[in-house]
């Protein structure tokens, strides 16, 4: 499926990450200089640089803060708009292609399930603040996939492979030879897997149907070999020690705690003894200093991410630890490659828990 | 939606919008002189709304989208 848009809509989209760059990238170090100098002044302590309230009473008073929080809306907004607007004159032709039924000589298949009932907590989410959520618009793949870009600043190059990489490199050293990953999405974060371990009969589950659609015909234009189905993660519809392995990537910000227990007892259930299940996303707030926690806190309630605090203050290992893991540990990982280019304050780096099913 | 400027100074909000503007003025105007050129000269116009990779994947629209995006907006990093 081509997803290249024409000249006047990408050059928006240019911009708009143009203007996410500049946030980043010259903006954000200030902001970071400015309240460290602040910090040092009026000797402040840790406890109150992670007080929210008295972030907001300092931080959030910056100009330039404001500036780039500003910013950062402003482009969302118009970045999923511009999307958008560009594949609408070609709609009908991308529904055609993601609803085309599947031929027996595909590498990937489809099981979709009408009956299903998407809980609540997700489908009143506009995630991203994507129009529509994840799952209204028959296009929603294809808007996701491209916004996401643009919204990564293209940080993980065409193949969107970043996380993929990170979730192999937690994996070192385990015999991958049946996996799962939750909460697929459009496909793609799994092909790196898929590399290291090419034997290996990957599935991929999601509650969204279009999103699986076009994980689906995306695989079949890749020649991937994948069995996507549509389920809750939280009810897995697979026997017990299904998986060698099961994984999700920046899965878990995305539902209420309840929901990452359930998912955390599903993973154990499905695994086999021995299995190795990852939760790999953006480190906890805990880990990391409290600017950057005070700034990725700002998701939380505008960048349509209701559940992102609740998931960044919880201890995954713990969770991990009481839901049957064992060998539990955090791996903070970075390397030249994922490291190259900055987010939030100039540093990117993802951590994964990993935890075995004795 | 809350108003996430609320303490930024107007003045600088205003001098972005005027940079912008003398931005795309100036290219509006340049693009209107070269469209006449190349259409006298019997030039196909088509590339114009081809399908275009993003600038990410192109280093010279990249530094030019950059340097852009520096010229108008850079005041804002340049707030003190």
């Amino acid at each position: 499926m081509d997803l290249t848009l024409s000249r006047p809509h990408q050059a928006r989209l240019d911009l708009i990450s143009g203007i996410k760059a500049l946030t980043g990238y010259r903006i954000t170090p200030q902001v970071r200089a400015r309240h460290e100098a602040r910090a040092r002044d009026r000797g402040l302590d840790d406890a109150q640089l992670r007080d929210r309230a008295f972030m907001d009473g300092t931080v959030g008073k910056d100009p330039l803060y404001q500036a780039s929080r500003g910013l950062q809306r402003i482009t969302q907004e118009l970045m999923w708009r511009e999307v958008a607007q560009a594949l609408e004159s070609r709609r009908e032709a991308l529904q055609q292609e993601l609803s085309r039924p599947p031929s027996p000589d595909e590498t990937a298949t489809l099981r979709l399930d009408p009956a299903l009932q998407l809980p609540e907590y997700y489908s009143r989410v506009e995630y991203h603040l994507q129009p529509g959520g994840l799952w209204r618009d028959p296009l929603t793949g294809p808007i996701y996939e491209i916004g996401v870009q643009h919204f990564n600043l293209h940080r993980f190059g065409k193949s969107g492979a970043e996380m993929g990489l990170a979730v192999t490199q937690a994996l070192r050293g385990h015999d991958v030879r049946r996996f799962l990953e939750m909460g697929c999405g459009p496909g793609y974060k799994m092909y790196p897997i898929l590399d290291a371990w090419p034997q290996a009969e990957a599935h991929g589950i999601d509650l969204s149907a279009p999103l699986l659609r076009h994980a689906w015909r995306r695989a079949i234009d890749h020649g991937r070999r994948v069995r996507y189905a549509q389920m809750n993660a939280e009810h897995l519809a697979f026997p017990d020690a299904s998986f060698d392995t099961v994984f999700d990537m920046i899965l878990l910000h995305e539902v209420p705690v309840s929901a990452t227990r359930n998912i955390l007892r599903e993973a154990w259930r499905v695994l086999e003894p021995g299995g190795v299940y990852v939760d790999l996303d953006l480190p906890a707030y805990r880990d990391v200093d409290p600017l950057t926690a005070f700034t990725m806190d700002w998701d939380n309630d505008h960048n349509g991410e209701p559940y992102w605090r609740a998931y960044h203050e919880l201890d995954m290992r713990e969770e991990m630890t009481r839901a049957g893991f064992v060998d539990v540990e955090l791996l903070g990982i970075t390397s030249d490659a994922l490291a190259r280019q900055g987010n939030y304050q100039g540093k990117w780096s993802y951590r994964a828990v990993r935890g075995r099913k004795p | 939606m809350p108003d996430f400027v609320a303490d930024l100074p107007k003045t600088e909000l205003l001098r972005l919008i005027v940079a912008l503007s003398l931005e795309v003025y100036a290219t509006a105007d340049r693009l209107a002189v070269l469209e006449g050129v190349l259409a006298r000269a019997g030039i196909d116009l088509a590339a114009l709304d081809a399908p275009t990779e993003p600038a990410a994947f192109d280093a010279q629209r990249k530094a030019q989208r950059d340097a852009f995006t520096e010229r108008v907006f850079g005041s804002l990093a340049r707030l003190g």
